[in-house]
């Protein structure tokens, strides 16, 4: 017995020793690394893009699958993806056309049969996508590569619409031949589909008829699951990956000193706030006074110390900065005298106040250091960290009973300046968590959509943004926080989308020969 | 607490009847030496427990952050050095040991109140009843603690009671069948006889006949079970399912440093350790009473 | 023997269809729903109904529960709210990792702890006795994440010589069934030396060691052999847990396994998922005991005798 075992310690130890070492990067004739290993947060779930809206997912899609149109993450402007290009006749009547001869991994060409398999056969059956669906109310072919669109209402923007990344453009003869959860892998990205290991990996290997994009190098792509921001850290020191996903703020000096590696940042599109139940007639967060003390008393600096470890851009707008018609407002500035003097006319000391967020890691940092400076105040924060789809629920039901006070809560919007309203401030909007119910907003906001005169069209916004956020005080914004790669020096092609669906569709890395 | 203690000092305090068995565990608790530095450090603990909140204000030293003093390394000033939002660890773990100590301790009330009278009633009445209650059992310890804590916490929010509520029915089943266990042997002894026919009711044969004489295997129970309840909260804590903040939890603190484990170690070290040395000192004292309980077992 | 068994797999049943009622009701009282987590930011509230009835979440918790427990008895678990497979597969898919962290801990800590539970049970009041009593006792006392926390700090910050998480090739099997395996190791080494310190007082080892049989051939051939039954059951237990109570090592360690698999499952709200992963480890638990009894019979004759009665 003790022979048998003492046999099998020294095995053990034999194995640990001898993959210890790590190994040596496989290169390609060109001087290319073969494989590019990606490290991400979470885990893939979904290869079919009407079934999801999680980043990670889309992430992945983004590299196997592409869109009608898609953000020029130089120009920052909506350009065509699988679209030459377009043409609004007026705002409910658009022409389309394809780009010519673009292949799907099965071997199909892209023509307008995909397109309107895409958008009137499988988007409506699709809670993520039939909203859109129900957006257009006639698809015309005019030919293989052209097709029409009539619009049920005006809309200036659509080709935003088409934008969203549910809305990738599948093959029809793929799922004629093929299962369903096969067929929602064939698209027309640079990457094909090789293995998902759930809760590890997936590998994507490089389909060579691509055209829209130039095929990369690399001939490998494979995301893998670290959900410890310091774990992959680690693995991109190791060399084990070459890119990982949002590094820690604590890691961004190392990555920046080490010189084998690179942080690569963008400003992101997503707008911190914290909120205030207008509808909760019960507690002083319904007295604008109370709320403009809040914004007047609160350190945005250090709220993104504390989150973000000052890696983010403060915010004066609830107008998201690359979103259209920002304007530049003053917002409420900083004044802790003030506010001081505001909370004790409205007799603050000791006031109980209950604030709701989510378990993301910079809501809980925001939401303790509020609870940190708001006790300057007198004021007593009690927090309440639920599970993210809780918080949604609970800031999207009946604002007069809910019971929230104050929330922590962001929004990420697309490029279009609606985004910013028609969700999180509309009276009827699915994300309405101040709980905004005003007439004359939502008659500015419906006005803005519809206006073609871009210089009216920015009266209308900044016009919005003030009573927003000077005025009505219906939320703090506090801040767009910085975005983040780390990646091995030299590592081209690995692109940051402000609206957090980063671009690796190109990621290379060449070693030399 | 104050039960906790008086449990710990099982000792001679008890004037009564039992006054001469008291005396003899205490006497052979007290020629174990790992045992009374245990006994020691639980007594300090429980008075950390009790005072800390005297001596530090929740608002100045708990709530209260210092951005700029963050990541200071232990020193003279700041022991055990200052978190990511430059509060100091010492302080927050000192103040800790009540929000863990009171977590083990009520959870481990609740299940041995949960827990003993349902191994009380199995154990005395047996048949159909014992069935039931063990089947009841079996469901519970089917699940893995863990992850039944998850659950439960889930369901009813966070918040520290909720905390104390589910590692205590968590724990529950264990007691039941510690409890019933140790009654099976008395059930049947002739002085339980005895007192039945003399028309002593049910409730009063088991509480005042059977349980005492099941209590040792309890005690001892209950003493690590504030161990295994201190180690489980902090579990739960870890994976973000604890007491809300900024509450001081050891293993909220644990949770919270681990994001800078890589260049400032000792935001896990401190909190960890005085985990570790809570649930020592509870173990070896329970080691110390089943041994000074039971002479025979004692090796 | 077998009818034995029988009955104990036959009794499992209605203890399993306790758990899943238990874990579905608790699931149900979370707040949030899975509905509003995967809809779309800009979900109109028709959306979000038609979301809520292609997923199969229409109707009170009963008829759900009705339906699934159905289900259930004819042996589908369902699919998957959150990934659309089927729950089975999901779990399946997930399974040899657990199994795999398992086995490896479990080795590891019957490799620390055999040899020192005897050696400190043969050496009885040495310092060596007294150090294996600290040890385990510190093992048992320390959170097991903390452990793995800091062997990340010592082997993969400091020393680059492990991956600090994820799965993969064997090197990362190390650190976290290092980890488990210590925490294990801790009771079973004081199971085994107290078992083993009762076994060799007794009488029939103080006859072989007269007849002149070797010390080393009584602890091996007589001791070990009759000190078994405690530690197959602490060992069975442990085993049972490390299936789904690591969930905290898991989470340090990145590791794919089934416990964070619940506990995601749970998070998101994903119902049919974590009821069916806390059913099936049920079973696992419960399996495993029912392996330990039978093993029992095999060390020990009188106890097959009662079981064959």
């Amino acid at each position: 017995m003790k022979k048998v075992l003492s046999v099998l310690l020294a095995l053990m130890m034999l194995a640990s020793l001898s993959v210890s070492a790590f190994a040596a990067d496989e290169v390609t004739a060109e001087g290319y690394k073969k494989e590019i290993v990606i490290a991400m947060a979470d885990e893939f779930t979904e290869p079919d893009p009407m079934e999801t809206t999680a980043e990670t997912n889309q992430i992945i899609q983004d590299c196997t699958c592409d869109l009608l149109t898609d953000t020029n993450l130089d120009t920052m402007n909506n350009e065509g993806e699988l679209l030459e290009s377009w043409e609004m006749i007026d705002p409910t009547h658009w022409t389309f056309k394809l780009k010519e001869g673009v292949k799907f991994h099965d071997g199909t060409i892209l023509d307008t049969d995909d397109v309107e398999f895409t958008l009137m056969e499988r988007a409506p059956q699709h809670s993520t996508t039939s909203s859109y669906a129900a957006k257009i109310k006639t698809f015309n072919k005019i030919d293989d590569l052209n097709f029409e669109l009539e619009l049920v209402q005006g809309d200036v923007d659509f080709n935003y619409t088409l934008a969203a990344n549910s809305l990738a453009i599948l093959s029809k003869e793929a799922f004629e031949t093929m299962d369903e959860a096969e067929a929602v892998k064939i698209g027309t990205g640079p990457w094909m589909y090789d293995e998902i290991v759930p809760g590890d990996h997936v590998t994507l290997v490089r389909f060579d008829d691509c055209t829209l994009y130039d095929v990369p190098h690399t001939e490998k792509l494979t995301f893998k699951m670290i959900p410890e921001a310091s774990a992959r850290m680690i693995a991109l020191e190791n060399g084990e990956v070459d890119i990982i996903m949002s590094p820690s703020a604590t890691d961004y000096t190392r990555l920046q000193e080490d010189e084998n590696l690179e942080l690569v940042t963008e400003v992101g599109r997503t707008q911190n706030f914290i909120g205030f139940n207008l509808k909760n007639a019960d507690s002083i967060v319904s007295n604008v006074d109370f709320r403009r003390a809040v914004a007047m008393g609160v350190d945005k600096e250090e709220l993104i110390y504390a989150a973000w470890d000052g890696n983010a851009v403060e915010s004066t707008n609830w107008h998201c900065r690359d979103s259209g018609y920002y304007s530049e407002i003053e917002g409420i500035p900083y004044d802790p005298d003030a506010a001081a003097e505001l909370f004790e006319q409205l007799g603050c000391d000791g006031l109980q106040i209950k604030l709701v967020t989510s378990d993301a890691d910079h809501r809980t940092k925001m939401a303790t250091n509020l609870q940190s400076q708001l006790s300057d105040y007198g004021i007593d924060v009690s927090i309440e960290i639920m599970q993210n789809s809780a918080l949604t629920e609970l800031n999207t039901s009946d604002g007069t009973t809910s019971g929230v006070e104050l929330t922590i809560s962001s929004w990420t919007p697309g490029k279009n300046a609606d985004y910013m309203y028609r969700n999180p401030i509309y009276s009827t909007g699915g994300r309405n968590y101040c709980h905004v119910d005003d007439k004359h907003i939502d008659e500015l906001i419906d006005a803005g959509a519809g206006e073609t005169d871009p210089e009216k069209r920015q009266e209308i916004y900044t016009e919005l943004q003030k009573l927003l956020v000077e005025e009505m005080v219906a939320m703090v914004p506090v801040a767009q926080p910085t975005l983040t790669l780390g990646t091995r020096a030299g590592v081209t092609g690995a692109r940051l989308h402000p609206g957090l669906v980063h671009q690796f569709k190109t990621a290379e890395l060449y070693l030399g020969q | 607490m104050a039960r906790k203690k008086k449990k710990a000092e099982v000792s001679g305090q008890k004037q009564y009847k039992k006054r001469s068995i008291a005396a003899e565990v205490w006497r052979n608790y007290k020629k174990n030496p790992s045992a009374m530095i245990a006994l020691v450090l639980v007594v300090i603990i429980v008075f950390v427990a009790i005072f800390a909140q005297f001596f530090y204000d929740f608002k100045k030293d708990i709530v209260k952050q210092h951005i700029k003093e963050k990541f200071q390394k232990p020193s003279a000033e700041h022991w055990f050095g200052t978190d990511n939002y430059g509060r100091d660890v010492f302080t927050r773990v000192i103040y800790g040991t009540k929000y863990s100590l009171s977590v083990g301790v009520v959870a481990v009330a609740i299940s041995c109140i949960v827990g003993v009278t349902l191994g009380l009633i199995a154990g005395y009445y047996g048949g159909f009843i014992e069935d039931l209650i063990l089947r009841f059992c079996e469901v519970f310890t089917g699940i893995p603690s863990i992850l039944m804590g998850v659950a439960l916490m889930t369901a009813f929010g966070q918040s520290i009671g909720v905390l104390m509520l589910a590692i205590g029915l968590v724990y529950a089943p264990m007691y039941c069948r510690t409890t019933r266990a140790a009654v099976l042997p008395v059930r049947d002894q002739e002085y339980i006889e005895a007192a039945r026919v003399a028309g002593v009711g049910d409730l009063g044969i088991m509480f005042n006949h059977v349980l005492p004489n099941a209590l040792s295997p309890i005690i001892v129970q209950v003493t690590m079970g504030v161990a295994s309840a201190i180690l489980c909260a902090s579990g739960l804590s870890f994976l973000g399912l604890g007491v809300p903040i900024p509450m001081p939890e050891w293993g909220a603190m644990l949770s919270e440093g681990r994001e800078f484990m890589r260049d400032y170690m000792y935001l896990t070290i401190f909190p960890g350790l005085a985990i570790m040395i809570t649930v020592l000192s509870f173990n070896l004292m329970g080691d110390g009473l089943r041994d000074a309980l039971d002479p025979k077992l004692k090796q | 023997m077998a009818r034995y068994i029988i009955r104990r797999l036959l009794l499992m049943i209605p203890v399993l269809i306790c758990v899943s009622f238990v874990v579905f009701f608790l699931m149900d009282l979370a707040p949030g729903d899975i509905v509003s987590q995967m809809a779309p930011a800009d979900a109109t509230p028709e959306q979000i109904e038609m979301l809520r009835e292609e997923m199969g979440l229409n109707g009170s918790v009963l008829q759900r529960y009705g339906r699934y427990l159905w289900n259930l008895l004819h042996g589908d678990m369902g699919t998957s709210l959150s990934l659309k497979r089927p729950v089975m597969e999901v779990f399946i898919e997930r399974l040899p990792a657990t199994l795999k962290l398992a086995f490896a801990s479990i080795v590891i800590a019957l490799l620390i702890s055999i040899p020192l539970g005897i050696a400190a049970a043969t050496h009885h009041r040495t310092w060596l006795d007294g150090s294996s009593v600290v040890l385990s006792m510190i093992s048992v006392s320390m959170p097991a994440f903390w452990l793995g926390l800091l062997l990340i700090f010592a082997f993969s910050y400091k020393i680059k010589l492990f991956p600090s998480g994820g799965s993969g090739s064997f090197k990362y099997l190390i650190l976290p069934a290092l980890t488990l395996g210590t925490e294990q190791a801790g009771n079973l080494t004081r199971i085994t030396r107290s078992s083993m310190l009762d076994v060799i007082r007794q009488d029939y080892l103080r006859t072989a060691r007269a007849k002149g049989v070797s010390e080393k051939q009584v602890i091996r051939k007589h001791a070990l052999k009759n000190a078994l039954i405690p530690i197959i059951t602490v060992l069975g237990s442990t085993l049972g847990n490390a299936f789904g109570g690591a969930v905290a090592i898991e989470t340090v360690f990145a590791w794919p396994g089934i416990g964070r698999l619940t506990v995601a499952a749970i998070n998101s709200r994903d119902m049919t998922l974590a009821t069916g992963c806390i059913i099936m480890f049920t079973l696992m638990l419960n399996l495993t005991l029912l392996i330990v009894d039978i093993a029992y019979a095999y060390v020990d004759p009188r106890v097959k005798a009662r079981y064959s009665k």
